[in-house]
């Protein structure tokens, strides 16, 4: 029979007005989660690293005898009243009974104050190292299927080493992982609004977490479904029955045709692609297409640009030039010839050599110590981001310093010496006992693998490979699941989990069996990249059309359909360059590279255009780096910026050559939009595109003042369609 | 890119200023526009670089060949082109190309010799479009300009092989060449890597190949040569096997790549009967050299090969860094020097080499001696840095048991790449009685290269005044303090050249001495054939900014110029004293001064230690010696071979066509010796001229205007020259 923890019943001890065979309370079971749930210890308040107003905790109550410490013994016991318990600073400072910055975080009535005055009546007890520990939470129910703006009251478990249990459902803190579909109370309920789909509320604990999932139908009539071409669609399809949301019908060939370049090689369709494939009637016309793509450089080159931005290719002074081309031409060949994934990384982790053996020696200039490395090895390629537990227990993952050290312990080994040119180092493993010093506890920690055990190491092996052996095994639970989330996200917009490098517990995938059966496909492939990406866009959900159908309007992440995404920078910057007919110059660069196939970072500060439109430094292994939001400087800087305006009115640029051309000008404005937005135009803007050139050239004499006009007609056109929204998005 | 300074000038060493900048006019060879040349064939040259107004010869040189002199005639096209015929049986592959001026010779640059089709890009097929037709195998050379690629279209049939080489890092050249082939389709076939690239033609028809430099510079430093066939491709060769793609009768080496791709063949040979494809075969500059004796097994370490006193193992260092372990059993107190031979012979490992003895007490524990990656510091350290030499460990058994050496790459670990490696295992205090140089790893480095920038004059190779002598420091292997002193044998073949070498005790760098008597012509040696010499590929303003690229070549070739030496410069210990550890070191410097140098001298002794801390000792103007006392312990001198000398520089006048007005000198003197002897002793003039026949006064006057006329046309210039004594060694007790 499980005992039931009772607050209220206590032990008597020395001194106290306790009640005979009172149980005493214990610091950490019973006042911890207290100022938790009040959040004096947050990062915010008392738990930062210099406390508040002369008053430290330890963050989130991490570390209970610190805290014990802090509040009954430091500056003389001066917050604590054993005589008049109500009467400690203590308490009158939580009440607000005195000057309080963090204002009234207790009320005298609550059963906290009071359980906090019984504790300091009984003598400020810590508790006894026989004190049952809690082991972890409980959350009940731990999933739900709610109605839109329905709502559930939690009740929160908490289970302790002798078997008793206690509800501290009031004690716990909540926190929805999609704020726009949810909203928690300080007592655990759980309010939703009227958006469908899938909703976790973190709940947290004295340090443990759970869990809890709430499932939102729509509840609109799904119908037929469109055909299932794999796996894929079979699992998205099947949530969307579950959930009532009908998907909306599949794009048409044009539509897919610019989707799929754009997200496979990064670049527009050309007029004569999309001429061929639209007159094609061949079934299996996607497919191939996707296959073309694939297997063409400007896959090789997209794919690149993404990964040397995370991989911190970045040029930080001039002499790092040599190395940035090399490492970028490495990333690029590795992608051309689809390098396994698993040996990809392993050859980035465990690079060892001169720049010119082992290009990826690159990566170790800007991650310069054990704990950068593992970190953006971590966030990378696990999808778990360990930088809180460097200091304490990560907060909202089970990841402790123990874990966080003992993963950085694989990098510990790694040294430098100088290579034979300037600035330019050689890694190499040094030989020894691979370990790192925990902070806290001062204790060595070896290798150890996230949530495994130690790794025993000869002196001799490089640390490294055994890490990168651990990520690369099959039964791994992060290193499959976090790429193929990764790309997941570059196609559809929206990662299965998200943020995507940001894969734990309390953050679950909306659709956690899809997330496991493209990673059980990964692995299977070989970890074979080009496969995964054919396999994703070669799904019907992949591609279905953008256009909502009234009930799949609000979806958000379910896939119902496709969630248009602005062109970013590189791409947005080539596909202007190419519907204006320009030709790009890049210092060290071939006149006409892509900005997809720069090699560093370098370019941002030369070309404005890239870093207005966010791309990124390459400072941060996060894809966050890149932004995506829209903002007033890069809708002036296309309205009205020189150099757009100069590729306009170029001599032999598209505006004056289509002047020039003798062919109709339907033909000329209906080229425009194949190359554009690779589609036909429609009736109206055929006409209103017509009826501007007729403007403009109405009313002038002389065959060189009309060629002026219609040039000039002609780059209003390019200019208003490079404005559309239609351009500057994939849809 | 402008990447020349116009003068040759000997920047100063950081101890301060010890004498005038060297302004001898050494000629520098920046780029040839023309770098592949076939047999018999007459090339119209251009040539880039400063001290090229008289040229006269190209000088071919390379491991194992004699050297080949060709005259350069001033070609028609117009100034700064001249014109070469090469002979017809100019040996094919890569050769190391000078110029031969009046002053000297020039620095190398890497040209190949080859009889396939070659092929000149001339850079306006900067497109797809305009891609210029290549033969199916052959040779394409290039200049590239900044921003610009190349491409070319060949021919190709399904189910060919395609393997193209070019010199990454060895072809004097600043670019690092990149591209790829597609295939009629426009379909990637395969990219250049690692120096070649290897293509399995999938589709018959034109293939396109594009050609770029990685950071796409331009200019004359960026030249390219890309040979490509279908037939064998050399990664490696020793004397009795190659290693390589595409090998006649090769057996394919499982799990053995080279280059992070496809796995390479393996083919031996007898080596008295090579095969005759190996000649034609394509392969870069510079081919690594294959182990003798390497095997084809790859994956675990084989028996030892005992030679004497050494013992011999080769192999293939591991994948993943691993360590391939060899034992040897050991005596109490056996001192034994063990080394990894590697990057020595050609290959970009980074060898790792660790001892451990395991002792014969039952137990067989194993403890750690040492480890080495690099070689330890050189003693005295040369005056240029040179990377990546091969590591080595000098032992003494602690107990009866086994030393168990274990050999690894870790600098290749992540790569995929396995590469050759020597382990050699030599038991300490039989070192043979001289060191030749030809013996393997010795590398030469012209102790002229100053330490504080790398210009010109240090790029040229050393030039011999005649009467003077030029130093050349060697690095000798395995070695270490215990090392006894050792001379170092040396060659120049056919020639007059006195050549003297030494490794003093404890030393690991040696010096050879070269002294050209003065009667020795304007003249080209080269040095016995297996010693490579370090030459500074491009100069830098400043090495404290800008690190200096170096490449080795092979023979070390010199030059006697055409100029005298001002002065002769002679090391000694003063008379009446003597070498010992406890007293001072009393040095005496002599000089023999021409008589137009009269200036005060001031010359370094070099030898003891690191060159910048060189002491140093002045002989004022008007005087011929002076002397130095040095005192051993402070210098931290070892007991044993000491081996000095001394360095300066002196102002000499140089003409331009010294050798004619040499000559024309000596017949006006013959001419005035002639007519004295005639006039017969004691007369007085007129009558002694009257007793001189009109011919004899006529040979002189003649003598005497041509003389006067070469002087005229050729005014004499001040430059500063670098002067040297020739080794002295010293017994220090």
């Amino acid at each position: 029979m499980k005992l039931i923890h009772l607050a209220g019943l206590l032990s008597m001890s020395a001194g106290a007005s306790a009640a005979p065979q009172e149980q005493l309370l214990n610091f950490a079971n019973d006042i911890v989660p207290i100022l938790t749930k009040g959040s004096c210890n947050s990062g915010g308040c008392h738990g930062k690293a210099s406390g508040q107003n002369g008053f430290k905790l330890s963050l989130l109550g991490f570390e209970p005898q610190e805290d014990f410490e802090h509040i009954v013994k430091e500056a003389r016991g001066r917050r604590i009243s054993p005589s008049a318990p109500q009467q400690s600073l203590f308490l009158t400072k939580a009440t607000a009974q005195v000057p309080h910055g963090g204002g009234k975080k207790l009320d005298p009535n609550s059963e906290e104050y009071q359980d906090i005055v019984r504790w300091i009546r009984q003598g400020m007890p810590y508790g006894k190292a026989t004190d049952p520990k809690m082991e972890r939470i409980s959350v009940s129910p731990p999933a739900k299927v709610l109605p839109l703006k329905g709502g559930v009251q939690l009740k929160v478990t908490a289970h302790y080493s002798d078997g008793s249990t206690r509800d501290v459902t009031r004690r716990a803190l909540y926190e929805p992982n999609e704020k726009s579909m949810a909203q928690t109370s300080e007592s655990g309920g759980v309010e939703l609004f009227d958006l469908p789909g899938d909703v976790a509320v973190m709940v947290r604990y004295q340090g443990k977490v759970a869990t809890f999932r709430a499932t939102v139908p729509l509840g609109a009539p799904v119908g037929v479904q469109p055909p299932v071409s794999n796996e894929i669609d079979r699992i998205v399809f099947a949530k969307l029955r579950t959930i009532g949301i009908p998907s909306s019908a599949v794009c048409d060939d044009g539509t897919f045709l610019r989707r799929a370049t754009l997200d496979i090689a990064g670049r527009l369709p050309s007029a004569a692609e999309m001429k061929e494939f639209l007159a094609d009637k061949d079934s299996g016309k996607r497919g191939k297409l996707i296959d073309r793509l694939v297997d063409s450089e400007g896959y090789a080159e997209y794919f690149a640009n993404k990964w040397a931005s995370l991989l911190r290719n970045q040029r930080t002074q001039p002499t790092f030039a040599r190395g940035s081309y090399l490492f970028w031409n490495w990333i690029r060949d590795s992608l051309s010839q689809n390098k396994p994934y698993d040996q990809f990384v392993t050859e980035v982790v465990a690079a060892s050599g001169s720049l010119d053996q082992h290009p990826p020696v690159a990566w170790y200039r800007q991650v310069r110590d054990a704990k950068t490395q593992m970190e953006d090895v971590a966030q990378l390629f696990l999808g778990t981001r360990m930088q809180c537990a460097q200091c304490h227990h990560h907060p909202f993952e089970k990841w402790s310093q123990q874990d966080y050290y003992g993963l950085a312990a694989f990098f510990a080994n790694v040294a430098r010496k100088p290579g034979a040119i300037r600035d330019e180092e050689m890694i190499f493993s040094k030989r020894g006992s691979a370990q790192m010093v925990n902070i806290r506890t001062k204790q060595p920690v070896v290798p150890t693998s996230l949530g495994g055990s130690e790794v025993k190491l000869a002196p001799e092996q490089d640390p490294r490979l055994e890490l990168a052996q651990w990520m690369r095994s099959g039964n791994n639970p992060f290193f499959a699941h976090t790429l193929v989330n990764r790309y997941w996200k570059h196609f559809f917009n929206r990662g299965l989990i998200e943020p995507e490098d940001d894969m734990r517990e309390t953050n679950p995938a909306v659709n956690p069996e899809l997330l496991e059966h493209l990673a059980q496909f990964f692995v299977k492939s070989g970890y074979d990249l080009k496969a995964l990406v054919r396999y994703i866009a070669r799904s019907t959900t992949y591609q279905l059309s953008a256009q909502p159908n009234g009930p799949n309007e609000k979806d958000r992440q379910n896939f119902s359909r496709y969630y248009p995404k602005r062109l970013n920078a590189e791409v947005l910057y080539d596909s202007i360059q190419n519907l204006l007919e320009g030709r790009s110059q890049f210092a060290g660069q071939e006149a006409g590279t892509r900005a997809v196939a720069l090699p560093d970072n370098s370019y941002n500060q030369t070309t404005y255009f890239l870093s207005v439109f966010g791309r990124p430094d390459s400072s941060s292994a996060c894809e966050c780096e890149r932004t995506q939001e829209a903002s007033l400087a890069q809708s002036l800087h296309l309205l009205n910026a020189a150099d757009i305006q100069t590729q306009l009115s170029r001599n032999d640029g598209r505006a004056d050559r289509l002047a020039r051309d003798g062919r109709p000008d339907d033909d000329k404005i209906t080229d425009l939009y194949h190359i554009a937005l690779s589609r036909e135009p429609n009736p109206q803007e055929l006409t209103l595109a017509q009826k501007h050139l007729l403007s403009k050239s109405s009313g002038k004499v002389g065959a060189a003042e009309v060629l002026a006009a219609r040039r000039e007609a002609f780059e209003d056109i390019l200019w208003a369609l490079l404005n559309t929204k239609e351009f500057l998005f994939n849809h | 890119m402008k990447c020349f300074l116009s003068l040759s000038a000997l920047a100063l060493c950081l101890a301060g200023a010890i004498s005038a900048q060297v302004t001898y006019p050494q000629p520098y060879l920046q780029a040839l526009d023309a770098v592949v040349f076939a047999p018999g064939a007459q090339t119209v040259l251009s040539l880039t670089g400063t001290g090229l107004d008289t040229v006269q010869s190209a000088v071919l040189a390379r491991r194992s060949s004699a050297l080949v002199k060709v005259d350069l005639l001033p070609a028609k096209e117009g100034k700064g082109r001249v014109l070469a015929n090469w002979p017809s049986s100019l040996a094919e592959g890569w050769w190391d190309f000078r110029v031969l001026t009046p002053h000297g010779l020039s620095n190398p640059r890497a040209v190949l010799v080859s009889r396939r089709p070659v092929t000149l890009s001339p850079g306006s097929n900067d497109s797809p479009e305009k891609a210029l037709n290549l033969p199916s195998e052959g040779v394409v050379s290039g200049q590239f300009k900044a921003g610009a690629a190349h491409w070319f279209a060949i021919n190709l049939k399904r189910g060919q092989r395609l393997q193209g080489v070019h010199g990454q890092g060895t072809t004097d050249s600043r670019c690092r060449l990149m591209g790829w082939l597609e295939d009629p389709q426009g379909r990637l076939v395969a990219r250049l890597r690692d120096g070649g690239m290897e293509a399995l033609i999938s589709a018959d028809g034109q293939h396109r190949l594009k050609l770029h430099d990685m950071m796409f510079g331009g200019g004359v430093d960026h030249h390219f040569v890309f040979e490509w066939s279908c037939g064998p491709r050399l990664w490696a060769r020793g004397r009795d096997a190659v290693v390589g793609w595409n090998l006649p009768g090769g057996k394919d080496m499982n799990g053995v790549s080279v280059d992070g791709g496809p796995p390479v063949q393996w083919l031996a040979f007898d080596p008295a009967k090579p095969p005759s494809w190996i000649a034609a075969a394509i392969a870069a500059p510079q081919l690594p050299s294959l182990p003798q004796k390497l095997g084809l097994a790859a994956n675990k370490a084989g028996a030892a090969r005992v030679e004497g006193q050494v013992a011999h193992w080769t192999g293939w260092f591991p994948l993943r860094g691993e360590a391939m372990v060899h034992e040897w059993p050991v005596k109490k107190g056996d001192r034994l020097l063990a080394q990894v031979i590697s990057h020595a012979l050609g290959f970009a490992s980074d060898a790792l080499l660790m001892a451990e003895w395991r002792r014969d007490d039952g137990k067989g524990a194993v403890t750690f001696a040492a480890e080495a990656n690099d070689v330890g510091v050189l003693q005295p350290a040369p005056t240029t840095r040179w990377q990546g030499l091969d590591p080595s460990l000098s032992l003494e058994a602690p107990a009866d048991g086994t030393l168990r050496l274990l050999v690894s790459d870790p600098g290749n670990a992540a790569n995929g790449r396995r590469l050759p490696f020597e382990l050699r295992l030599s038991l300490r205090g039989k070192e043979p009685a001289g060191l030749a140089l030809d013996a393997e790893q010795l590398i030469g480095f012209h102790a002229a290269t100053p330490p504080a920038a790398a210009t010109a004059a240090a790029i040229a190779a050393p030039n011999l005044l005649r009467g003077g002598s030029a130093i050349l420091e060697v690095y000798v292997p395995g070695r270490d303090a215990s090392s006894a002193g050792q001379p170092i044998e040396a060659s120049a073949e056919g020639s007059a050249i006195r050549l003297q070498g030494w490794v003093g005790a404890g030393r690991s760098m040696g010096y050879v001495s070269l002294s050209a008597p003065e009667q020795v012509g304007h003249s080209v040696f080269s040095l016995s054939p297996a010693l490579r010499v370090q030459n500074l590929v491009w100069p830098v303003a400043d090495v404290a900014r800008e690190a200096p690229v170096h490449r080795l070549s092979s023979p070390a070739v010199f030059a006697v110029s055409e100029h005298k030496a001002p002065v002769l410069v002679e090391l000694a210990l003063k008379p009446g004293t003597s070498a010992t550890l406890a007293g001072k070191l009393s040095l005496q410097v002599k000089l023999r001064r021409s008589a137009e140098f009269k200036e005060a001298m001031k010359l370094r002794i070099l030898g003891l230690q690191e060159s910048a801390k060189a002491p140093e000792v002045t002989v004022p103007a008007g005087a011929n010696e002076a002397t130095i006392d040095l005192d051993p312990k402070t210098l931290k001198l070892p007991a044993g071979d000491l081996v000095l000398y001394a360095q300066g520089t002196a102002k000499m006048g140089i003409r331009a066509q010294a050798a004619a007005i040499e000559a024309a000198t000596a017949a006006k003197e013959r001419a005035a010796a002639a007519v004295k002897g005639l006039a017969g002793p004691a007369k007085k003039e007129p009558e002694a001229k009257a007793a001189v026949p009109s011919s004899a006064q006529l040979a002189l006057a003649e003598a005497e205007k041509t003389l006067a006329a070469l002087l005229k046309s050729n005014p004499s210039k001040d430059v500063v020259a670098l002067v040297h004594s020739p080794l002295l060694r010293l017994e220090l007790r």
